[in-house]
């Protein structure tokens, strides 16, 4: 037992809990600013983070938690991320009526699920982490109690959340029946006898049901707009980003450490599923008005994009997943962050709320493009270069696997499509008609400076991703590929 | 003793049941009832197994049957909490009527 | 150092101004015409300290910091024979579209910073030795075309053409990178690089699958050929340029444009012969759509900017004819054609833009008698569609010359078909213009209309045609630098049948090896004309096999310095004859070349 090595999330817990206690002695007026304390503090245990080493995998709770470095990077992910939404739902403290500090404490209690599942090495922790994100989730959405948006995307996503994990423990409860554990480090060993069983290939396809769900893969991806949509704008955030990367990080662990063996006979099966995903989400994405149920439409294009990283099946694949995710954060936090600005008084969150944006806050309307454009995957912005490794992961598998040539073909049509979406929303930023309220937006300081940050690293990870690549190419190898 | 494939079946029916009832039913609160039904099924799997394993000595899937209550419990708390509150703007619990969202 | 501060500086100048108050509307346009003013000196200055005759890539430097080591990227920029000219040529396009930026008033700040990443990304394409910045810079144009299109755009059509041009290009574009990565999949996982003359190496000394040969070369081909408006995938252009702002046309089709064409000389053909072989008279097919059909529709238009629109889209044509031809003749050809056509394509649009903000119009059959209010522009007008008639004296006609010879001897039925719609066509389209918008009567509502008003606004023109007609009279200072690296060009892209003959492979070896031999020599020192002291003795080497090649081949012919062809005295006749026998002995050079080659390990 080593409960040094998870001092990082039960630091966040802490934390939380903390703000928790706060919120009973804090007068009413200051309550929102609780939010930059828990920002504060999230970002002290970010920098704390920085600390840690984890050259060799070490492991706590029976084997069942492993701290190494995929488990480090997605830890410093997951907390970056949550400092931005935080100053993120500060902004948008005003939009909520009640229990605001409630509300920076479950997205911190959100985090410390997010921290867990990148630790995971079992499917115990798998399925406890993926809970304590999807109930606080639930919370989440619902949060602004009175609009009605709100609620129905609650609901929505409780109703197909819920269904997700019963699949999920269901086919939890088949592996262990015929492999008799649930560690990822015993089922590696026990794997190959049992893939000859077809209830363990049932029960493997049953949590790669419940990790679909997460990611929004094709064809689990039903929920993803509505509640992206209906959603709190910090909340749609995190889920975007936080949501979306703990289910790639599972994702991984399962393929890649728990059944390698069973993982490459399913070669087809993934690509079947990233093209997919890609197509849907573009094409749905072409007629959306609504910005943020753009972004979601958009988020399960990106999902099949990192799919193709699943898919490759090699080591530059899932490290090019880790690069892509990297660049999807700050560019993700940058587009909801100025959303969050933007719609303040603005019903349906329409792109018309945008227009002439360039004359109210150059600031916002900068960032808000080069968030699309990075997202469209156009030099020199992060998305570029993630997309450039996905694209070169896969071309590289296709020397071994035709059939990644037609995934190809699919990709590039996606890519092109979603220039389309991205670019009219640079459109309405820049030349569209018609935009009634021209009055100077005014950005307070924790916004610009997150802003800064994330165009920053924008514009770093694009020209200079010399550094974020040997990360990504040095925490993989933690993955059996 | 009964043998582990009865509980099997038993499981898989009840799981049958659930995912039916969540499908096909547009009334909230059942939909919920037919997705802890389903989970119910994978406990009782858990069980089974558990109990016929080579090594009951090492309580996995008891340990395993103890969370995934306890969160199935929380998750009801939530969900009916929820259910609820939007009970009280639509005036119904039946799940085609939320569509307020298009597109 | 210069090319660095060539490449960056417009970069730098863009950042620059991400700073400055919205409200001033002086200083944007004042550090653009700076900056590119600027990088047109050193541009011009790296042109003429260029060291002609030598094929190797020289002024090599590297931006440390940018690219990623574990895959091999890294931001190296360097000139040979074929991208000196190009950058040239970017730059003074750049600096003569500052100058017809009289239609912007709105917006200034905004404009002039992506004008100004536009430029850097242009010049920074050409620059680059290294495939993944190659794709990298080009890219960065993508999205500032967008913006200036929608927003400083003209016509009612713009939001349509911005998008068209935008999904197109984008289109191509990715196309042309999965065949970029596909390449460099081609070489073992530890040899990895996207180093464009360490591939070349690489390839020139193992032959690449047959299989892979033929996969890549068409994703190219087309990729590439989509960005540069092969037929049938030209339509984005006309459209394009029709509603771009004045600035954004000239740099798109005059410089932009040619990033594909050049893609396809350093990078499809030489390391991709076989492909190249069976897909180049694919391409050879194809170009007939270009210059035949998109001649025909530019008879059709009624709008002076379609027109030039498509005639560009025309002239595109006889280059890929000279790269398809596969010979030095045709390949210098195809080279000089990008140079002469960006700088064309940049006057007409400059000219066209002109027009229309005088006028307020472009159809052709509203405007008459222009010449009598526009003597200025008028000539200039009459100067750039003669030249683009390739008419003798402008570098059009250099080139075009260049690669029909080179053409006639591969493709003869081709090359008939695209000599009579360079001369017909392209004559019937351009001097009809002239005559229905420069002679007739003038009708009484365009009295408003005025010439140029001062000198520094005929500056952008005069400098076009100035270049146009120095590059025609004596186009030696562009062969004389094409030539060296072209020859490496043909030579990598005949050596099929080489391969199964003994000593070819030494002679591809020993041509690609001058590359890199010459580029190592360059690395370490800053850009110096002169051999240097330091390894000298394989500079030397790689210079004396070229030199010992030479004599076998009554080398004297060969050389475009010292045949008569820039002698601007000569009647046209004569200079035919010449420039011909010039072509002829040349393809023997470079088959004898290799048995020169042959020779040249036993130096």
């Amino acid at each position: 037992m080593n409960l040094s090595l998870s001092i990082l999330e039960f630091a966040v817990i802490g934390a939380g809990l903390a703000i928790l206690l706060a919120d009973l002695w804090t007068p009413v007026p200051q309550k929102r600013n609780l939010g930059y304390a828990a920002a504060a503090a999230v970002g002290l245990i970010f920098l704390a983070s920085m600390l840690m080493q984890a050259a060799a995998p070490a492991y706590a709770f029976e084997k069942m938690y492993v701290l190494d470095g995929l488990a480090l990077f997605f830890k410093r992910f997951f907390l970056f991320a949550a400092v931005i939404v935080l100053v993120m739902s500060v902004e948008f403290a005003d939009r909520i009526e009640a229990g605001i500090a409630e509300y920076y404490a479950l997205i911190m209690f959100a985090l410390a699920g997010m921290m867990f599942a990148a630790s995971a090495n079992d499917f115990i922790l798998v399925f406890v982490s993926l809970e304590l994100i999807t109930v606080t989730f639930y919370v989440l959405t619902s949060f602004q109690r009175g609009r009605l948006h709100s609620l129905e995307a609650g609901v929505k996503y409780l109703i197909l959340g819920a269904l997700a994990s019963a699949f999920l423990v269901y086919g939890i409860a088949l592996v262990f029946g015929v492999a008799n554990t649930t560690n990822f480090g015993e089922l590696m060993g026990s794997a190959r006898v049992a893939s000859a069983r077809p209830v363990f290939l049932l029960g493997l396809l049953l949590v790669l049901v419940g990790l679909g769900f997460k990611i929004a893969a094709f064809p689990f991806q039903i929920w993803a707009p509505d509640v992206y949509q209906g959603s709190p704008a910090p909340t749609t955030a995190f889920l975007a980003v936080g949501s979306k990367a703990a289910g790639f990080i599972l994702l991984l662990r399962v393929l890649f450490s728990a059944v390698p063996e069973i993982t490459v006979n399913w070669t087809k099966l993934l690509m079947v599923i990233a093209g997919m995903t890609i197509l849907y989400g573009n094409l749905c994405a072409i007629p959306q008005r609504n910005l943020k149920r753009l972004l979601g439409y958009s988020s399960i294009a990106h999902a099949g994009y990192m799919l193709l990283g699943v898919a490759a099946m090699n080591s530059a694949g899932s490290s090019a997943i880790l690069y892509y995710l990297g660049a999807y954060l700050f560019t993700v936090l940058a587009a909801f962050t100025v959303i969050c600005v933007v719609m303040r008084g603005v019903e349906g969150d329409d792109i018309s709320a945008v227009a002439g944006l360039h004359q109210r806050s150059p600031l916002l309307a900068a960032s808000l493009s080069l968030a699309m454009v990075s997202l469209a995957g156009i030099p020199p912005l992060a998305g570029f270069f993630g997309k450039f490794l996905l694209l070169k992961a896969v071309v590289e598998k296709g020397a071994t696997q035709p059939g990644c040539y037609w995934l190809i073909a699919v990709a590039i049509l996606g890519v092109v499509i979603s220039l389309y979406y991205y670019l009219g929303v640079v459109r309405a930023i820049y030349w569209s008609k018609g935009s009634a309220e021209l009055s100077d937006i005014k950005v307070s300081w924790p916004i610009q400076v997150s802003l800064y940050a994330c165009i920053a690293a924008m514009f770093y990870l694009g020209l200079f991703p010399d550094r974020l690549v040997n990360i990504a190419m040095e925490a993989v190898k933690a993955l059996k590929l | 003793m009964t043998p582990l494939h009865q509980y099997l079946f038993l499981s898989a029916l009840l799981f049958g049941v659930g995912l039916a009832g969540a499908l096909t039913r547009r009334n909230a609160i059942i939909v919920l009832i037919g997705i802890e039904l389903m989970l119910n099924a994978a406990n009782l799997n858990f069980i089974a197994f558990w109990r016929f394993s080579r090594h009951p000595e090492l309580a996995t899937g008891l340990m395993f049957v103890l969370f995934s209550i306890g969160i199935a419990a929380a998750e009801a708390a939530v969900g009916l909490a929820l259910i609820i509150a939007i009970y009280r703007h639509y005036r119904t619990a039946n799940l085609d009527q939320f569509d307020s969202m298009k597109g | 150092m210069t090319l660095a501060l060539i490449v960056l500086l417009p970069f730098l100048a863009a950042a620059g101004l991400a700073f400055l108050p919205r409200t001033d509307d002086t200083a944007p346009r004042t550090v653009a015409a700076g900056t590119t003013f600027v990088v047109l000196l050193l541009a011009v200055r790296m042109f003429w300290q260029f060291d002609t005759g030598q094929a190797g890539y020289q002024f090599v430097v590297i931006i440390p910091g940018l690219g990623a080591d574990a895959l091999g990227i890294q931001c190296r920029l360097g000139v040979d024979g074929i991208n000196a000219g190009l950058l040239l040529m970017g730059a003074i396009v750049a600096f003569a579209a500052v100058g017809v930026t009289r239609d912007i008033v709105r917006r200034q700040k905004e404009f002039f910073l992506l004008f100004l990443v536009m430029t850097g990304g242009i010049l920074g394409a050409f620059a680059s030795l290294d495939l993944f910045y190659f794709y990298f810079f080009h890219e960065l144009a993508l999205v500032p075309t967008f913006i200036m299109i929608g927003v400083w755009g003209r016509g009612e059509e713009r939001n349509y053409a911005t998008f068209k041009i935008t999904l197109y290009l984008s289109l191509g574009a990715l196309i042309a990178l999965i065949g970029l990565i596909a390449l460099y999949l081609q070489m073992p996982p530890d040899q990895r690089t996207f180093d464009i003359p360490a591939m070349t190496q690489y390839f020139a000394e193992h032959r690449m699958e047959s299989g892979a040969q033929q996969a890549i070369f068409p994703a190219l081909m087309f990729g590439f050929g989509i960005l540069v408006s092969l037929w049938p995938f030209h339509t984005w252009a006309p459209l394009g340029y029709g509603s771009a702002p004045t600035a954004t046309a000239m740099l798109h089709a005059g410089v932009l444009k040619k990033f594909g064409l050049y893609g396809l000389i350093r990078i499809a053909v030489p390391l991709m012969p076989e492909g190249a072989k069976q897909w180049l008279e694919v391409l050879a097919l194809l170009c007939l759509g270009n210059i035949l059909y998109c001649g025909l529709v530019a008879m059709r238009q009624k709008d002076l900017n379609l027109l030039i629109g498509n005639s560009s889209v025309a002239h595109m044509g006889f280059v890929f004819l000279g790269i398809a031809s596969l010979n030095l003749v045709g390949v210098t050809g195809a080279v000089v054609i990008m140079i002469a056509h960006g700088l064309l394509a940049a006057l007409s649009f400059a000219l066209s833009g002109y027009l229309f903000h005088t006028a307020q119009t472009l159809e052709i059959a509203r405007m008459g008698g222009f010449l009598k209010r526009l003597p200025f522009i008028g000539t200039a007008l009459t100067m750039a569609m003669l030249a683009g008639c390739g008419l003798p004296g402008f570098a059009n006609f250099v080139g075009e010359a260049l690669v029909f010879f080179g053409a006639w001897k591969t493709y003869p039925a081709i090359t008939g078909l695209a000599c009579w719609g360079a001369l017909l066509i392209g004559a019937v389209y351009m001097l009809r213009a002239v005559r229905s918008i420069l002679h007739g009567p003038l009708a009484e509502h365009w009295n408003q209309i005025q010439d140029v008003p001062h000198a520094w606004a005929k500056l952008p023109f005069a400098v076009l045609i100035f270049t146009l007609l120095l590059f025609g009279f004596f186009p030696r200072l562009l062969t004389e630098k094409i030539r060296p690296s072209a020859e490496v060009v043909v030579q990598l892209a005949n050596r099929e049948g080489d391969i199964r003959t003994r000593g070819g492979q030494g002679t591809i070896a020993a041509a690609a090896g001058s590359i890199s031999k010459s580029q190592n020599r360059r690395l370490s020192v800053p850009p110096h004309p002169g051999p240097l002291p330091g390894g000298e003795g394989q500079g030397e080497n790689s210079r004396s096999e070229s030199r010992a090649s030479r004599p076998r081949t009554g080398a004297p012919v060969s050389d475009p310095a010292q045949t008569p062809v820039s002698k601007e005295s000569r009647r046209i006749g004569d200079r035919r004859s010449e420039v011909h026998g010039q072509g002829e002995r040349t393809i023997q050079t470079s088959r004898r070349v290799n048995t020169a080659g042959e020779a040249a390990p036993r130096q």
